[in-house]
This record gives structure tokens, C-alpha cells and sequence, in this order.
């Protein structure tokens, strides 16, 4: 059954397999820090989504659906248009081809992403793993 | 001494001769190497406005410590002299491996001055050096020449060489080793032609010694295993540098048909993703780097056939937006001409781009350009531009001239659009789209440059600089004067890679605290983070002084006034303009310790840098 993306069940499930993935808790052994992953609106999309993981060491410690922007603080914030993220999400688009044509933003400690990549690349690809869909 | 040789070579082109001498440990413990060194034999040695291009000018060419070690990216090498094209302080730092061969021969670094009465080239062989007849090889291109050399001397010899362009003195003609590797801007290669120069041949077998070898080779291996892992490496290996222009473009800066504006439509079919997906055969890495983020690419049949590396992001932003091409395989060619002929790609490209302007204003005729109609994305044009600029045939000989004096000679408002900044034309980010950038073009001592201070890492594309504690930039379309200091702190230790014989990209990945290690290891002395911060400010400050000497003031940290008056037409930085330079400078001087009025580093400010010798010589006696 596919998930709704935007919905608790949908962060549920990312957080499980985020937590199920081996070479997620390899890479983010290090990783501190919690995470925004913002779905802006475009002509395809009118909805704004954000996910928020709560990321520890190659551990998601929570996850869900924010509303406001402004609930949480995390350190890091994913975001790109709905158009691009759909894409990522149905692993049409590689995430380093999205951020070195600025499609997708990163934003928060560059320094710990610069020396961890590899992390934040897993924790995209985690996310694609997830049978999820769109709301209509 | 560890980490260096310990040996300089004196080469008088002038009388023929050649002499060696010793290092001076002080200076080494002052200034590092490489840049640093070079640039106070410079300070030293070459007389207030001497010509760039007669004999007391000094040619320099110096290594680093790290240079050849086992550290990240030590293969780098800098070439040191007064421009030709600036009258200031001209550096050009170039990879690939010929400084660890210069220093395998048996020299940290080699100093000519004079001019040969006829062609000549050096040959550097295990601790002997050779001054070799040149007329054989004079009037051939670089990969040629390297290429004969080697036949005469062998394969386990490095080339550094001038193509047509510096032997006709092209005002920016660069250096090239191993064939496709630059030290490019300034008209280093312009000085080398002017010398009669043609070559620096390498080759030996004499060891770095390292002074905690057990301990630098752990940090290195740690090192180089971090980068080697970083973002650095999976994108700028994956895509090359040429990825940035996605990055400027992106952001509305990425300057186009001569900076008119910053949006280039037909991105798609020159970037960095294109490239790695068309041309692109193989990736190359320089000296002990992890990244290889080095291109080498085919363009297999038609007008522009040729094989060889690149292009690099400037390649594609000087001959792609700023000249209006769209076909990357002309602009791949136009790479591998440059190569070939000895010119920078930057200051090339962008000429070109200034003379098409003009052409299109009718300032410049067919009357003018040999019957050629210039306009911006006509790639059979440039191409030719390029031929005629390297052998200084017709127009080309007036665009040799580098666009500040083709803007001098055509006057008629041209200067409004010279994209230049105290001579060196400008590299391609748009600081009306990341407006910190316009300080760091302004103030940068070899004149308008990315590379001094590369606040447009984190100004346009996001990405940090460790090795400084902080380098964000909080908005790119805001002009926070708090900001300076970023500049200020990169230009600082950004020129201590310099100084020890080590690519920039390793300031993003490393902190200053690992290299100062690395340093401390290598050389044997207590080397600490604020010792790293403290040279690079030092050597800064030493460039600054020379260029003073020869005159510069406040009044030359400018910016073209396209950059002061004319918004963006469009794009995300739509209606933004360079607007608080002057703000800007204030804040920037202030953070260096410089006076505001005359942009002079202080008395107090050299004193405490113990450059205490240059306060006279800048200040006058009374301040001494």
C-alpha cells in the first residue's frame, strides 16, 4: 500500500526505513542534527509539504509532518519545487545532479555536509525507498 | 631543513649565467614558500616601476613546502612577477606535477632575471642546471614543445612552457605544464616571452625529507581519506568544475554576452552535466589529489575537432555566456587553443566579449577586424579571434593588448563595459547577484580575481571554507559590511595554500587546524592555527606593499562601473547592482588595519606582522 506523502503514516514509514538501512547507519554514524524536507508548490503542485526527522548517528529518532515552518528549528532544510522532489522521491532525478544544477537547496552546516555526504545522499535515497504517492 | 630543498637557483638570461643559493630558514618561517617567498624576492629585488617585460623585471617561479609530499594535493607551484598587464604584483599558481619535479630536481624554486639575446630554455637535472638553445622550438605550441623536449632529454622530464602567445607578448599569456595544466593569469607567460624564455624542463630524484615522517604521513593518509569522501570529491570529480555554471547561473549571476546580463538561456547545452555526458572520455587529477576533478574530453569530427582536458568552469563561462556560445564543443576547442597557444581562457575569452560589445555598438567596424562581422555566439568568429590574438595578426593585435587598454585606445564610453579590475579581467560570477563578491574582485592583489579570496564558494554556490572559522554569507544580494571580515579571513588563508604548494579546494574540506599540522609536521618547527592565519596575513599584506610601491591607492579598488550602475535585466538578481563599495572598503580596511584614505597597510599593521622593513619603503623614512 502506497502512502500519502504529507501524512504521519508516510513519515512513519520513511523513519523505518531509515532505520532498517544498514548503509544509512554506516555513512550517518556521525551525522547530528535534525532535518526539514520541504516540497515547495509549483504549476503542478499547490500543497507545501514538510517532513521533519529528527536524525542522531545513524538513528532517525522521530519523524513527522509540520505544518508552520516555524514548530521546529532544524539545523538542515531539503527543499525543492514539487516537480523536483517528485522526482528525486521516484529516483528520476540523481540528488547530486539536483544540487550542482541548484535545483534542490541544502541549507544549515554545509561544513558537517561537505565532510559527510554521503549521509545526506542516503537519507534521499531512504526516502525514495518509501512506497509513497502524492495527494491528489 | 625539512620540507624544502633548501636550494634557490639564479638564472641571468641577460649574461647566460647560473648559480644556486641557500634558502634562508628565517624567511621560511616568515613567509612558508612558494607565493610567499616569491613574492618577497619580489618586494626585494625588482625596482619601483620597473617594465614588466625588460630585464630587472623577476621571473619567479617557487614551490612550497608540502609541495611533493604525500599531503592532499601538493603538487601546486606558483609563478611570481611584476604583470604586464596590471603594472602590480602578477601570481599565477598552476597543478598538474611539475613543481614536485622542480623540487625532485633539486630546487625549491628558480629566479631569472635579464633577457636572453636569443631563445632559450632551462633544463633542471638532479641538481644541475642547464641554460639550452631555444630557436628550434621558439614559434611552436606548447604540447609540441613538450614534446621535442622530451624527445632530446627524456620521458622522466617535466614540462613548464609558453605556447605563440607569450612569445609574441601577449599581454596574458599563461605558463603550461604537462601539456594542458596553467598557471595562467597575469601575463606570467607574457614576462617568460618577453625573456625569450621558452621553457622550464624538470627532472630528478632527490627525496623531501620530512621532518615527523611517521606522524605527517598518518595526518596526510587522514587527510586525504576525509576529501577523498567529501562533497568536494563526489561533485567536482563527478562533473568537473564546469558544474559551477549551473551554480551561477542559477542564481542569476552567471555572466553573459559581456555581462549584460547574468542569465545564459541555453545553459543546458554547455554545462558541467552536458559535458560529462557528451565530450568528456576520462577524468585527470593532479599531484596526490583525490578529486581528479580535471576534464579530459574529445570532440571526435567537424569544425572543432580536437582532444585534450577541459574545459573548466572559466573556459565556459569566458567563452560560453560572456562570448554567447552555445556549442560546447567550440568552446571546448577555444579550451584546448588556449592551452596550446599559452593564453589565459579568462582574460581571452572576456577581451573577446568586450571587442564583440563594441562591435556591436558600432565602435569597432569591419574595418577594424579584418573584415570579420563579430557577434556574441558566433563560435567560427571566436575561434578565428583566437588564432589572430596569439600571433597578434590584425585585430588580434589590438585585443592582444587586453581589454583595459583596448577600452583605453577606443575610448567613446568603452571603459563603462571594460570588464576588468586593475587590468585582469574578471572571472565569471556576477557580484550584482552575490554582492560580496564585487569586494573581494575589488581589493584582490593580483586585480579582478575569484581565486584570492573564493568568497563566491559560499557567496554563490554554498559551499564552505573550513579552514577559516567562519565564511558563510548570510544573503548574496545584501551588502552587510560585517561581512568584510569573510573576505578579509579567506584572502588570508587562502594565500597560505598558496605559500605551501596546495589547491584552494583543500580550504573547503580541511580545517586551518589539520593544515597547520600538516604543516608543523612536515617542516619540524611549532606551526599552530594562529601561526596559519598570521602568514597568510603577512604575505597578503607584502603584495599589497609592492603594489603600493608601484602606486596603487584606495582609488584602484574599483569595480567597472557596469557593475555600479547597471542593474541586472533579469533573472532572480533582476534590479540589483553593486551599490556600497565604498562601505564595503571602509569595513574591509578597517578589519586589514589599512589606512581608509590610502588604502596603505599601517605602520602598526606591518610592524606587528614583523614587516617592519617595508614601512619605509611605503611609508617613507620618518615612519621607518
Amino acid at each position: 500500500m502506497a502512502f500519502v506523502i504529507g501524512t504521519q503514516e508516510w513519515a512513519d514509514a520513511a523513519m523505518r526505513e531509515l532505520n532498517a538501512s544498514q548503509t544509512y547507519r554506516e555513512v550517518a554514524k556521525n551525522w547530528e542534527g535534525d532535518m526539514y524536507v520541504i516540497i515547495e508548490p509549483d504549476a503542478s503542485f499547490k500543497q507545501r509539504i514538510i517532513g521533519y526527522f529528527d536524525l542522531w548517528h545513524g538513528e532517525c529518532r522521530s519523524a513527522c509532518v509540520i505544518k508552520d515552518e516555524s514548530e521546529k528549528s532544524p539545523q538542515y532544510r531539503i527543499s525543492g519545487p514539487f516537480t523536483v522532489m517528485n522526482q528525486l522521491l521516484q529516483r528520476k532525478l540523481d540528488p547530486v545532479k539536483a544540487m550542482v544544477t541548484g535545483k534542490l537547496k541544502v541549507k544549515g552546516n554545509m561544513g558537517q555536509i561537505m565532510r559527510m555526504p554521503r549521509a545526506a545522499l542516503e537519507f534521499t535515497n531512504c526516502l525514495s525507498k518509501v512506497d509513497a504517492v502524492f495527494p491528489e | 631543513m625539512f620540507g624544502y630543498v633548501g636550494k634557490i637557483l639564479r638564472i641571468d638570461l641577460t649574461r647566460g649565467r647560473v648559480s644556486e643559493e641557500s634558502l634562508k630558514e628565517d624567511d621560511c618561517r616568515m613567509l612558508l614558500g612558494g607565493s610567499g617567498l616569491a613574492t618577497k624576492y619580489l618586494f626585494d629585488e625588482v625596482p619601483r616601476g620597473a617594465d614588466p617585460l625588460g630585464p630587472d623585471n623577476e621571473l619567479i617561479f617557487m614551490t612550497g613546502p608540502l609541495t611533493g609530499t604525500e599531503s592532499p594535493s601538493a603538487g601546486r607551484y606558483c609563478v611570481v612577477t611584476k604583470s604586464p598587464l596590471t603594472g602590480l604584483w602578477g601570481e599565477a599558481n598552476s597543478g598538474g606535477s611539475w613543481g614536485v619535479y622542480l623540487k625532485n630536481a633539486g630546487f625549491d624554486g628558480v629566479i631569472f632575471t635579464g633577457i636572453s639575446p636569443r631563445p632559450v630554455y632551462l633544463v633542471i637535472d638532479d641538481g644541475k642546471a642547464q641554460l639550452r638553445d631555444a630557436e628550434h622550438l621558439w614559434g611552436r605550441g606548447v604540447s609540441e614543445t613538450d614534446r621535442l623536449i622530451k624527445e632530446e632529454l627524456g620521458e622522466d622530464f617535466n614540462v613548464a612552457a609558453i605556447g605563440m602567445a607569450g612569445e609574441n607578448l601577449v599581454r596574458y599569456a599563461g605558463i603550461i605544464n604537462d601539456v594542458h595544466r596553467a598557471a595562467g593569469r597575469c601575463g606570467v607567460g607574457t614576462v617568460m616571452g618577453a625573456k625569450r624564455l621558452k621553457a622550464v624542463a624538470a627532472g630528478g630524484t632527490q627525496e623531501i625529507k620530512i621532518a615527523n615522517k611517521a606522524a605527517f604521513s598518518e595526518i596526510s593518509k587522514r587527510n586525504y581519506d576525509l576529501v577523498n569522501e567529501s562533497m568536494l570529491k563526489i561533485t567536482f570529480e563527478t562533473y568537473g568544475t564546469a558544474m559551477v555554471a549551473d551554480l551561477t547561473n542559477v542564481r542569476g549571476g552567471f555572466p553573459t554576452r559581456n555581462w549584460q546580463t547574468g542569465v545564459f538561456p541555453d545553459i543546458d547545452k554547455i554545462s558541467g552535466i552536458t559535458l560529462e555526458g557528451t565530450l568528456l572520455v576520462d577524468r585527470k587529477h593532479c599531484y596526490a589529489c583525490p578529486i581528479s576533478c580535471g576534464r579530459v574530453s574529445v570532440v571526435k569530427s567537424g569544425p572543432y575537432a580536437c582532444k585534450g582536458e577541459g574545459p573548466e568552469f572559466e573556459t565556459i563561462g569566458a567563452f560560453g555566456a560572456m562570448c554567447g556560445l552555445e556549442n560546447l564543443e567550440a568552446i571546448t576547442l577555444a579550451h584546448n587553443l588556449c592551452d596550446d597557444y599559452g593564453l589565459d581562457v579568462i582574460s581571452a575569452g572576456s577581451t573577446i566579449a568586450f571587442a564583440t560589445e563594441c562591435y556591436e555598438k558600432g565602435i569597432l567596424t569591419q574595418a577594424d577586424t579584418d573584415g570579420l562581422e563579430l557577434k556574441f555566439g558566433d563560435a567560427d568568429v571566436v575561434i578565428q579571434l583566437l588564432h589572430k590574438i596569439a600571433r597578434r595578426e590584425g585585430i588580434g593585435d589590438l585585443l592582444a593588448e587586453g581589454t583595459k587598454r583596448v577600452a583605453m585606445k577606443l575610448g567613446q564610453g568603452t571603459e563603462r563595459f571594460a570588464m576588468h579590475v586593475k587590468g585582469l579581467e574578471l572571472p565569471a560570477y556576477d557580484p550584482r547577484a552575490a554582492k560580496i563578491c564585487g569586494l573581494a574582485f575589488a581589493t584582490a592583489n593580483r586585480g579582478g580575481d575569484h581565486i584570492t579570496a573564493y568568497v563566491e564558494g559560499p557567496a554563490f554556490i554554498d559551499i564552505p571554507f573550513l579552514c577559516v572559522e567562519e565564511s558563510r554569507i548570510e544573503d548574496s544580494l545584501v551588502e552587510d559590511p560585517a561581512e568584510a571580515k569573510v573576505v578579509k579571513d579567506l584572502e588570508d588563508a587562502l594565500t597560505v595554500f598558496d605559500c605551501v604548494g596546495t589547491c584552494k579546494f583543500m580550504g573547503m574540506a580541511l580545517p586551518a587546524e589539520d593544515w597547520a599540522g600538516m604543516i608543523a609536521n612536515c617542516v619540524g618547527w611549532e606551526f599552530n592555527v594562529h601561526d596559519f592565519r598570521r602568514a597568510g596575513e603577512r604575505v597578503y599584506n607584502l603584495a599589497r606593499a609592492f603594489n603600493v610601491r608601484e602606486g596603487l591607492t584606495r582609488a584602484d579598488d574599483v569595480l567597472p562601473r557596469r557593475l555600479l550602475e547597471e542593474p541586472l535585466p533579469e533573472g532572480p538578481a533582476q534590479g540589483h547592482k553593486v551599490e556600497k563599495l565604498d562601505q564595503m572598503l571602509d569595513a574591509y580596511y578597517e578589519f586589514r588595519g589599512w589606512d581608509k584614505k590610502t588604502g596603505k597597510p599601517t605602520p602598526e599593521k606591518l610592524k606587528d606582522l614583523d614587516l617592519d622593513y617595508v614601512v619605509d619603503k611605503i611609508w617613507g623614512a620618518k615612519h621607518g
